[in-house]
């Protein structure tokens, strides 16, 4: 490949991209079969100009700017929820729609995107009997005026006192609708699939024991003993709030925090950040 | 007001040689972990061909828990026990074990004490120490052998051990090269005998590796660099390899490729590790691992690095620090199992303590006499208290609570003392500084470290790809030419500059890329070649070179050869480090912004470099050329001799018609002639320069 060619080669694929955005192009929509092309390809995904979000044997390219399949995956299943309207989606049926026409690694990360829209409760999860369902909080706007929170309805409704401290800082419990925002009339709806259990008012407090436990798990699966706050939330399966608190608590005694490195973090280890002094920290270790 | 000094603003280690006293148990554990593992390589008596099963996989939480403190604090241990070696990143994957070996070279150029960043004449450099090691323990094993008839051997032995027993007395025992001379062959049987017995396998013949360091530690500094430009996998003359006992099939061909210089690099280092068998070993630590990072090929690479070393290369500890964030997500996903496979489990780093934070504190005012300032800064106990507690935050919830940490990292720990300091002596808070300040910071330091203003590779590839690819009106780009000589271009406007990079100073090498310059030059006349050199190496082109006069024609058009001073070097070099430094996350700022500060700041080197040699020719006339000075009589005489060949033979070499001549004449009187025969066209060819007569060309 002469320099001129490779130059234009590299002009060529780039501009593609640039146009395609975050919708990507496959492989054979950026260079057909061409083989002095697909060599640029190979250098610019190693100069780290391009990213392959595709996995396995399938190739779905976009410049680095846009390799973000944890956001794509979000922005999908956020769209996909609120076109949804106030339809219920079992978990497996959501995850394989949200999934369709996604290159593999924003398909991978759909589940992770649906649990962080649970946890800053944009979406509700719902448990009718063994099934999981999913709900877009928008869908509760429209169906109860009254429930505060929605832009629309903060528009054209007469001011509705906030809720109290305690109800904002409400529990979300797996076995309940883990992020509806505690209120009654919620709960009375009968657009509300009946909780199996009735809402607990506080979770029972995490104990040391508890931690330690889920903090040796992850640490045998990283390898490492700083650990992210956020795998440990999430081999807890407790609130990220109430990991954040029992932390803070413990720190005088055994748990360390480190900042790790927040520009290399991803968006949920960044969930698990902890500010001291308004630094952030993302790493737990606990003393022996 | 009195400006006091600030103990605790110096909270970056660049220099592993130069490291603060260590506190009372962090990471003492590790550290001792690492002891053992260099201790597994002395095990067995020389010589020795042990390896370890894996890299020492050295971790922090973030940056400022001492990673390059701990480096420094090992080479302290190992002080007099390993060969040691630093080594910052390879920014070409393409050179990565030629960068490595010159990386290796200049460490063994260090004084074989540790603690001392400079020695001085007597102090041995770690080379000069590796050499004696071996030749006395060979020196030693001969005696010994049957081939050598000797009464009283043990006692001989003793006296010889007590006499010799360091470089320095080894060098200056003058007796020593003439005996060595005359026992040459078996010195040599041993080595062999020694090297077959014991499964040791050398790239280079042994005999060229023993001359080598014979020849090192007794002769001139001028041979030794022709020593250092072999062991650097350079070419050197036939004459130059000769007086130095190098079997010509050890000496590179100078016109090798890249690529293949690089393999030979890959070799020397394995050679120096089995002849580490014979005395001690190395230890390399891979530092700064942020760097590779910022590219796939970058961390690829470096993972079949540490497989290469750990598989194939005895005797020796590789070290690799990395912040276990940059591991997980920029380095660990390129490489294969394979290369994760090597290394160690990881060794974390810990932060202090108080107790070992108030240690620190201790050392910080050693010595500065501020003792009424340090009571103050204690505060009995309360200062330390209020250094190790937080203001904990998280979102919607019992914000500004007071928290109490049980431990810190060291740079935290050090920046929270600074701000305790300028709050306790009142001295004017001051934000976060300006580049500019760490810049200036950084290039002061790397003037206190002469060892480090020497040529280095990695420095100036990146210097015209990472840090140029931002300039306006410049294009910068990998290239590879055909020889591979030049692997960096920029294109700028209609003109192009190609980078090649030489560290050493053969004839025969740089006639080869000179060539490769002008084919280029010859193609497409707005190209220029840029070559650095700092000021440790030879001037290019040599005064004696025959090929002087037509390279120094060259380097008014197209061969540009950028001479560098150790104050730009030092800008340069400090540029890089800050730019490291940034990936670390050793100082506030991100990569891009340094990158932008350089471009800046770096603006007459960029300017130098852009600048043609020459004005482009095209749009004006063509400069008159000088008039030649009238030849002298017997100019004249033999250039009319030289015609009368010429015109005959039509196409002839230089060494044939210096066979034709009447007389013998030196060959630069017949350049001299030539140059006052037009008709004659000069043609420099790889192993000849040929001679065409050309009939149009009569005046």
């Amino acid at each position: 490949m002469s320099g001129s060619n490779a130059e234009a080669y590299r002009e060529e694929i780039l501009n593609k991209l640039r146009e395609a955005g975050t919708r990507g192009l496959t492989k054979g929509m950026l260079i057909g079969k061409s083989r002095p092309r697909a060599q640029m390809l190979r250098t610019l995904e190693e100069e780290r100009k391009i990213a392959n979000l595709g996995t396995g044997r399938s190739y779905f390219y976009v410049l680095k700017e846009f390799d973000t399949p944890e956001k794509m995956a979000y922005d999908r299943v956020e769209a996909l929820a609120v076109s949804s309207g106030n339809r219920l989606m079992g978990k497996t049926a959501f995850i394989r729609e949200c999934g369709k026409g996604c290159p593999g690694k924003v398909r991978n990360s759909i589940e992770q995107a649906i649990r962080k829209l649970v946890d800053e409760r944009e979406l509700m999860e719902l448990k009718s009997g063994n099934s999981l369902l999913y709900l877009h909080i928008s869908a509760v706007h429209s169906a109860f005026p009254s429930l505060d929170g929605g832009p629309a309805e903060k528009a054209q409704s007469p001011a509705i006192p906030p809720q109290s401290e305690s109800a904002e800082k409400a529990p979300a419990n797996e076995e309940t609708s883990a992020s509806v925002p505690r209120n009654e009339s919620a709960e009375e709806s009968p657009a509300f699939v009946p909780r199996s259990e009735p809402a607990q008012p506080d979770p029972p407090r995490l104990t040391l024991e508890q931690v330690l436990e889920a903090y040796q798990t992850v640490r045998q699966r990283v390898g490492f003993s700083n650990v992210q706050i956020y795998r440990l939330q999430q081999e807890l399966g407790a609130p990220m709030e109430q990991v954040k608190e029992f932390l803070l608590d413990e720190m005088e005694k055994s748990a360390v925090l480190s900042m790790g490195d927040w520009p290399l973090a991803s968006e949920e280890i960044r969930s698990g950040v902890i500010y001291l002094d308004g630094n952030p920290y993302l790493l737990v270790r606990f003393e022996e | 007001m009195e400006t006091l000094p600030d103990p605790f603003s110096d909270d970056i280690v660049s220099e592993p040689r130069r490291i603060e006293k260590s506190v009372t148990g962090l990471n003492d554990k590790l550290l001792n972990n690492l002891i053992q593992q260099f201790e597994k390589l002395t095990e067995t008596p020389v010589p020795r061909r042990r390896k370890l099963t894996h890299a020492q996989f050295v971790v922090s939480s973030q940056a400022g828990y001492g990673k390059s403190h701990l480096i420094g604090r090992l080479f302290h241990k190992l002080n007099c026990k390993g060969t040691l070696v630093y080594l910052r990143p390879f920014e070409d994957v393409s050179t990565c074990w030629k960068s490595i070996l010159l990386k290796m070279v200049q460490e063994l150029d260090f004084p074989d004490n540790a603690k001392l960043e400079h020695g001085s004449e007597n102090d041995p450099t770690q080379f000069e120490t590796f050499a004696h090691g071996i030749l006395l323990h060979l020196i030693v094993s001969f005696i010994r052998s049957d081939d050598y008839i000797l009464d009283n051997k043990e006692k001989i032995i003793e006296a010889l051990r007590r006499n010799i027993r360091t470089p320095a007395t080894f060098r200056n025992r003058k007796e020593l090269p003439a005996w060595i001379r005359k026992n040459i062959d078996g010195l040599t049987g041993e080595f062999i005998r020694q090297i077959r017995y014991n499964g040791i396998h050398l790239n280079a013949s042994p005999s060229s590796w023993l001359n080598g360091l014979i020849t090192h530690t007794f002769s001139s500094e001028l041979v030794r660099e022709n020593c250092r430009d072999w062991l650097r996998g350079g070419s050197i003359e036939p004459e130059e390899a000769k007086q130095i006992g190098i079997r010509r099939t050890d000496v590179p061909e100078p016109e090798m490729p890249g690529s293949e210089r690089n393999e030979l690099c890959k070799d020397r280092i394995s050679d120096l590790c089995q002849l580490a068998g014979f005395f001690r070993p190395f230890v390399f630590c891979f530092d700064q691992t942020e760097n590779y990072a910022k590219e796939t090929t970058l961390s690829k690479v470096l993972g079949s690095v540490i497989q290469v070393l750990t598989d194939e290369c005895p005797n020796h500890m590789t070290v690799i620090t990395v912040k276990q964030e940059t591991w997980e997500n920029g380095i660990r996903p390129w490489w294969d199992e394979a290369h994760r496979n090597r290394l160690s489990p990881p060794l974390e780093l810990e932060g202090l303590d108080k107790e070992q934070a108030n240690e620190l504190i201790d050392h910080r005012f050693d010595g500065l006499g501020l003792e009424a300032e340090k009571t103050l800064f204690l505060d009995n106990g309360q200062g330390l208290e209020q250094l190790f507690q937080s203001m904990g935050d998280t979102p919607g919830r019992r914000k500004g609570d007071i928290r109490k940490l049980s431990k810190l990292g060291i740079r935290e720990f050090l920046r929270r003392c600074a701000n305790r300091w300028q709050m306790i002596t009142g001295m004017p808070v001051i934000g976060k500084p300006p580049l500019s300040d760490y810049y200036k910071k950084a290039v002061e330091e790397i003037k206190t470290r002469p060892k480090r203003l020497v040529f280095d590779l990695s420095i100036f590839q990146w210097l015209v790809h990472e840090a140029a690819e931002g300039l306006p009106h410049i294009e910068a780009e990998k290239y590879k030419s055909p020889k591979g000589y030049f692997t960096r271009l920029w294109k700028s406007g209609d003109r192009k500059i190609l980078f090649g990079f030489e560290e050493g100073g053969n004839w025969r090498r740089w006639e080869a890329i000179h060539r490769e310059a002008k084919i280029h030059y010859d193609a497409y006349s707005k190209t220029k070649a840029v070559l650095f050199r700092t000021p440790e190496q030879p001037v290019i082109p040599g005064a004696k070179w025959k090929i002087a006069p037509v390279m120094d024609q060259a380097k008014k058009r197209y061969f540009h050869i950028m001479q560098l001073e150790k104050p730009e070097l030092a800008e340069l070099y400090a540029a890089h480090d800050l730019h490291v430094d940034a990936g670390e996350g050793n100082i506030p700022f991100q990569r891009h912004e340094v990158l932008e500060f350089i471009r800046q700041e770096l603006a007459p080197f960029w300017e130098r470099i852009k600048q043609p040699l020459i004005i482009d020719p095209e749009p004006g006339p063509e400069p008159e050329p000088k008039p030649k000075p009238e030849p002298g009589p017997e100019l004249e005489k033999l250039s009319k001799e030289i015609q009368g060949i010429v015109r005959n033979e039509k196409l002839m070499g230089l060494k044939d018609l210096k066979t034709k001549l009447s007389q013998p004449v030196a060959e630069e009187m017949i350049r001299e002639a030539l140059d006052h025969i037009p008709e004659i066209k000069l043609h420099e060819g790889p192993k000849e320069i040929m001679l065409q007569w050309q009939s149009n060309k009569s005046m």
